[in-house]
């Protein structure tokens, strides 16, 4: 293939970032209809599906970014690898990155920070889980005792080794998604924040079984098809999988209530149908410098104003940082929390989502981190108005790229001009996004 | 003053012979710098101070091997017999030097390259994929002549030796050395000095295996317990024979002959084996097999340099086809979208129906995964491969393919629509191709907004196997978009012949002829099993009634109505198979045709046919050898009526385009070689013979009267 990014003129640009499009696959449960695909194949389609919809010639692409949060080390880069896959132009180069829960917004915020930098780059920028391929790994020990075991030499040296052999070693550990310097689950931190907001088992459920129905309405009109890339499954590709498959439309409050606690059986109230389920799915934005886009026929659907992350003492409320990103954003841009049309809080949890609403209602929590009043009543009407991550699924490295997307139909959909993103992440952080849809 | 070798002395008196053709592109061998070779291996007899001798190529490959043509202008065995003789003699006089000297080996080293090796005291090959070591002298109805037969068995074991000599396969570096038939794998870019290091180095002992190594007793022990005594070998030459007899059903020679000249070589003296080896070298030189393998060699590298080549460089430069289209998951589209993604072209797909796309990447990961775990590919690359193919419900995309191939069924206002449908999305170099077996590219092509981008390639099934690919060129169709197609199927590793529209092209059109004829004897009463014995035992994979099934007898149906409806005067479709096609039998596909199907194989031929038909099955009326003229010439004189009609741009073409893509016995060189061997006055008067008995479609063809008259032949440079 012949190189001929570096042979021409260095394309002008205006040092704006912009979102062209965005594409991802259904989103699964894991260890369903994706059990048997891998990271790389998800995201390597997710490309695929947007290049051919977009009919953008690879050879003006300069970078695919990749948010992963539970890497497989076959394809420790999935982004490089997808493109070597796709057999597209080598000269692409690639970066995959993990900032939990935000990875996907980080890998935008990278590509509008490069093109802002005044490079008028073309960069398809997502993430993508496949948790159904989660790695398991070997104990230390047997990890010491293999390793030993190769440099051995001589096979009395190898006998030798034996004498150290415990079986128990060779039990696999299994992933944990506890935080490491908390020793506690993203579940029982939620659990935490709950009792510390007074956030009821109620209220929790009553957001839960909205989110379902904001998504199934949005599912059923179409909203989603202008994402998702149809996907046959490897190794059997019997079915071609093209809708999200963990939305409920006939869920209630009643059916909700007989679900046990998940993270605290004796006084909890966060249940598997109030939490974000494990998800597979892929998604993947094209982010790029406005002037160079619209040189090439690309037509933007929004501007990518402004991207923040935070982060907070983890022993404090682990996945409260969204309620101070989203006044921190606010404030950078000089918006009222009522200035913007549309907000996308991801849904981890909706003892989580609505702990930083109250925090943000709270004129002594605003007091502590900005010196303020509260932000007053925050606009609900306004929040996840397609659903989120509790009826659509929460592939970890992909939730910033469908939710960037996402919004960016919502604001062209409902002709409404701002848009803002809040995201939770393990290490206690969060990131804010905000964009402005495109004329 | 040698032209073709340059000898660089290196310090250590260590002489390098640089093989370096002054007259050609590749080194081979033949009779000139065969003289400087010996002239040069006799100078170094008597030079004392030499240490070592390394002899490597200035060329991209090492040895390709011998001079065929220089082989085909041997007129007697006897001939043929003492030029072998003459460079196992020169080969004999580097093994007699008395120092150590080495074959550097990097690119091919085929044929007599290899056994110029292996009378060297060290082969040390590179690790680059380009390096290939073999004996392809099979391929062209030959064995090794210049000691292969006798040198390699001795090196490497009779076992491995015959599956070099009997398969012509082709070992890379590292599988050479796993063998013993190199000492060394080294890196491309320090081949000559590590050569000139082996150069300095005695052999420490002589090696004959089978040899007990106290290393390797796991590989050697089983060798030693069966080669290493007489009745071991015995054992293995029966063996071995029972194996070449089944493979080659006695069609081919050489592969008796090559088994004779192991084990006999074997079992006596090496002078006494080289010896025997040229005499059976020069028995198969002249043998018809072998006259029709050379000639498919030659007709097959002629056609690489088509007669488009180069028209696209203008648009494109060395810009190769990257991207395709491929529209209709079916069979065809599947194997299409399989051979391309295998070569690392990506492929994306159009086909609204889901279950297509998913049985079309099924049938892909299965082929990758049989590959997989014959370990021809890694995972990483069964992954890759399978990323190349993009799946979709309708073209979106296709602006990037440089060749929309449309692989939908035979339905002429389809093939139009969606030809409509790529001109309104596809890019400025698009080039639209038709894979079908019989509509004519111009009718597909008379509704194109730009119909010099409309071509046909004709595949055959199954993709992956069938090594032909038919490009179809029409008036109008565009020299650049001819070249661009024509590479991108030699890039797919077909092998193409390019030829002019018209009703069913070539290969539809002759093989029409042939199956009509068939199917004509069927409903005079010949039995299935007798017609498809005939054409088999003659040398065709499988016959003709065999092969209505397996291409589906609805579909064979439609080509041969169309066809005879091209030309009513030569071809009318016998009546009586209509009700055979609506008694709903479709052939293997639907495990009902002529023959009668269990799970997918083929059992007894059906004995409802003759009743279906309804005539009276007459047993032994028709003797084998009139049926097989009655198909046989039937398919030559159509193919020499395409020559005439200027569908054939040259008899190779027809010649290719029958052994590669309809069966035609490759040990009969293709239609015209085997006019050419038969002797065209031969074939008019049987052509005439059948006409007198059944009728005006025997007549022979114009061109072929007048090569009987003037004793002409269409191949007339070959012997």
């Amino acid at each position: 293939m012949d190189v001929t990014k570096y042979k021409r003129q260095i394309p002008k640009g205006n040092g704006k970032p912009v979102l062209i499009d965005g594409a991802r696959t259904p989103f699964v449960k894991s260890f369903g209809v994706f059990e048997d695909c891998d990271a790389l194949e998800l995201y390597s389609r997710t490309i695929d599906g947007l290049l051919r919809r977009l009919a953008l010639d690879p050879q003006e692409l300069d970078e695919v970014s990749c948010g992963v949060v539970v890497p497989q080390t076959k394809n420790a880069n999935v982004a490089r690898d997808a493109i070597l896959n796709l057999g597209l132009p080598p000269h692409i180069h690639g970066v995959t990155l993990n900032r939990a829960c935000t990875s996907s917004m980080q890998t935008i915020a990278d590509a509008a920070r490069s093109i802002a930098f005044g490079n008028p780059d073309l960069i398809l920028a997502g993430g993508v889980e496949c948790l159904s391929d989660v790695p398991i790994v070997y104990s230390t020990e047997a990890r010491k005792f293999l390793v030993r075991l190769s440099k051995a030499k001589s096979a009395a040296a190898k006998l030798n080794l034996l004498k150290d052999f415990s079986a128990k070693a060779w039990l696999p550990k299994p992933p944990s998604l506890s935080e490491p310097l908390t020793g506690f689950t993203m579940g029982e931190h939620a659990e935490m924040m709950a009792k510390l907001n007074r956030v009821s088992r109620e209220d929790q459920d009553k957001f839960a079984v909205e989110s379902h129905k904001k998504a199934a309405a949005a599912q059923e009109s179409g909203f989603f098809d202008a994402e998702i890339i149809p996907i046959w499954a490897a190794p059997k590709y019997e079915n071609c999988v093209d809708k999200d498959n963990i939305i409920r439309r006939d869920t209630s409050v009643e059916a909700m209530r007989e679900l046990k606690p998940a993270f605290d059986r004796r006084y909890g109230t966060l249940t598997a149908a109030n939490s974000s389920a494990l998800t597979d799915g892929a998604a993947v934005t094209l982010i790029a410098d406005e002037a160079r886009a619209k040189s090439l026929g690309l037509k933007p659907k929004a501007r990518i104003k402004d991207v923040i992350f935070v982060a907070v003492n983890p022993y404090e409320q682990l996945l409260i940082g969204p309620a101070i990103a989203i006044p921190q954003i606010l404030k950078r841009n000089g918006l009222t929390v009522n200035d913007v049309d549309r907000y996308e809080i991801h849904e981890a949890f909706a003892a989580q989502v609505l702990s930083c609403v109250y925090s943000m209602e709270s004129d002594e929590f605003m007091d502590r981190y900005f010196g303020t009043k509260s932000l007053g009543r925050f606009p609900m009407d306004r929040v996840n108005v397609n659903g989120g991550a509790i009826a659509i699924g929460h592939p970890f490295g992909a939730t910033g790229a469908r939710l960037a997307m996402s919004l960016s139909n919502e604001l062209i959909r409902s002709d409404k001009q701002f848009g803002l993103i809040a995201i939770c992440a393990a290490g206690a952080m969060a990131g804010a996004m905000l964009i402005e849809r495109c004329n | 003053m040698a032209q073709h070798f340059r000898i660089e002395r290196e310090i250590g008196n260590v002489a390098v012979v640089v093989f370096d053709r002054q007259d050609k592109e590749v080194n081979t061998l033949s009779e000139k710098p065969l003289r400087e070779l010996n002239d040069i291996i006799d100078s170094f007899a008597g030079d004392t101070s030499l240490e070592g001798v390394v002899f490597i190529s200035g060329k991209r490959d090492f040895i390709v091997g011998a001079d065929i043509g220089e082989i085909a202008t041997m007129a007697t065995a006897e001939a043929a017999a003492d030029g072998a003789r003459q460079c196992s003699k020169i080969f004999q006089k580097i093994a007699d030097l008395k120092v150590p000297t080495v074959a550097a080996i990097h690119g091919q080293c085929l044929g007599g390259g290899l056994e110029l090796t292996l009378a060297c005291t060290w082969r040390i090959a590179t690790a680059d994929s380009k390096t290939k070591l073999g004996l392809p002298e099979i391929q062209l109805g030959l064995i090794p002549g210049a000691g292969g037969t006798q040198r390699l068995p001795r090196l490497v074991g009779i076992q491995t030796a015959l599956d070099l000599i009997l398969t012509g396969k082709r070992l890379t570096g590292k599988k050479a050395e796993k063998v013993g038939l190199v000492d060394a794998v080294v890196p491309e870019q320090l081949l000559r000095e590590q050569a000139i290091r082996f150069a300095t180095q005695k052999r420490p002992a002589h090696r004959r295996l089978p040899e007990l190594s106290p290393g390797k007793l796991a590989a050697d022990l089983p060798k030693w317990a069966t080669e290493g005594n007489p009745i071991g070998r015995k054992l293995i030459q029966k063996k071995a024979k029972e194996m070449v007899e089944e493979k080659t059903k006695g069609f081919y020679p050489a592969s008796f002959k090559a088994l004779e000249a192991v084990f006999e070589g074997y079992e006596t003296s090496l002078p006494k084996g080289l010896e025997l080896e040229a005499t059976l070298f020069g028995q198969l030189a002249v043998t018809r097999e072998s006259k029709s393998l050379v000639h498919l060699f030659h007709a097959t590298t002629a056609l690489k340099k088509h007669r488009f080549k180069g028209a696209a460089r203008e648009r494109f430069g060395k810009k190769k086809v990257e991207t395709i289209g491929v529209v209709g998951a079916g069979f065809m589209g599947a194997g299409i979208a399989t051979v391309c993604a295998d070569r690392g072209i990506s492929v994306m797909y159009s086909d609204p129906n889901k279950e297509s796309l998913g049985r079309a990447l099924k049938h892909s990961r299965d082929y990758f995964k049989k590959k997989l775990e014959k370990r021809r590919i890694k995972p990483f690359e069964l992954s890759q491969r399978m990323n190349h193919l993009s799946p979709a419900l309708d073209p979106r995309g296709f602006q990037f393919a440089d060749v929309v191939v449309e692989a939908v069924f035979e339905d002429l206002k389809l093939k139009q629509k969606l030809l409509a449908q790529v001109e309104a999305v596809a890019g400025e170099d698009f080039i639209f191709a038709s894979n079908t077996s019989a509509l004519p590219i111009k009718d597909i092509a008379s509704a194109a907004k730009r119909p010099e981008r409309v071509i046909g390639m004709h595949f055959f099934s199954p993709v992956e196997k069938m090594p032909l690919l038919e490009v179809v060129v029409t008036d109008q169709t565009a020299a650049w978009v001819a070249d661009r197609t024509i590479e991108l199927g030699m890039d797919m590793g077909k092998q193409v012949i390019v030829v002019k529209d018209g009703p069913g092209f070539y290969t539809t059109r002759a093989l029409s002829f042939y199956l009509n004829e068939a199917s004509t004897m069927l409903l005079e009463g010949a039995p299935i099993e007798a017609i498809d014995r005939a054409l088999t035992e003659f040398g065709f994979p499988v016959g003709p009634i065999t092969l209505i099934d397996e291409v589906g007898i609805d579909v064979g149906m439609h080509v041969l109505e169309t066809i005879s409806k091209a030309f009513p005067d030569r071809m009318v479709t016998p009546k009586g198979l209509q009700p055979v096609a609506d008694s709903g039998r479709l052939g293997r596909k639907n495990n009902k045709g002529f023959y009668v199907y269990e799970n997918g194989k083929k059992g007894r031929p059906d004995p409802a046919i003759y009743e279906l038909m309804g005539i009276q099955k007459s047993d032994g009326k028709l003797g084998a050898d009139e049926i097989v003229d009655r198909c046989l010439l039937l398919f030559v004189n159509e193919s020499v009526r395409c020559l005439e009609d200027g569908i054939l741009a040259t008899a190779y073409d027809g010649d290719v385009g029958a052994v590669f893509g309809l069966g035609f016995p490759p040990f009969w060189g293709g239609p015209f070689k085997y006019v050419d061997l038969i002797g065209p006055k031969t074939v008019v008067e049987r052509l005439r013979g059948l006409a007198d008995k059944y009728g005006a479609r025997f007549q022979p063809a114009p061109l072929l009267v007048k090569h009987a008259e003037g004793a002409q032949k269409f191949f007339p440079d070959e012997a």
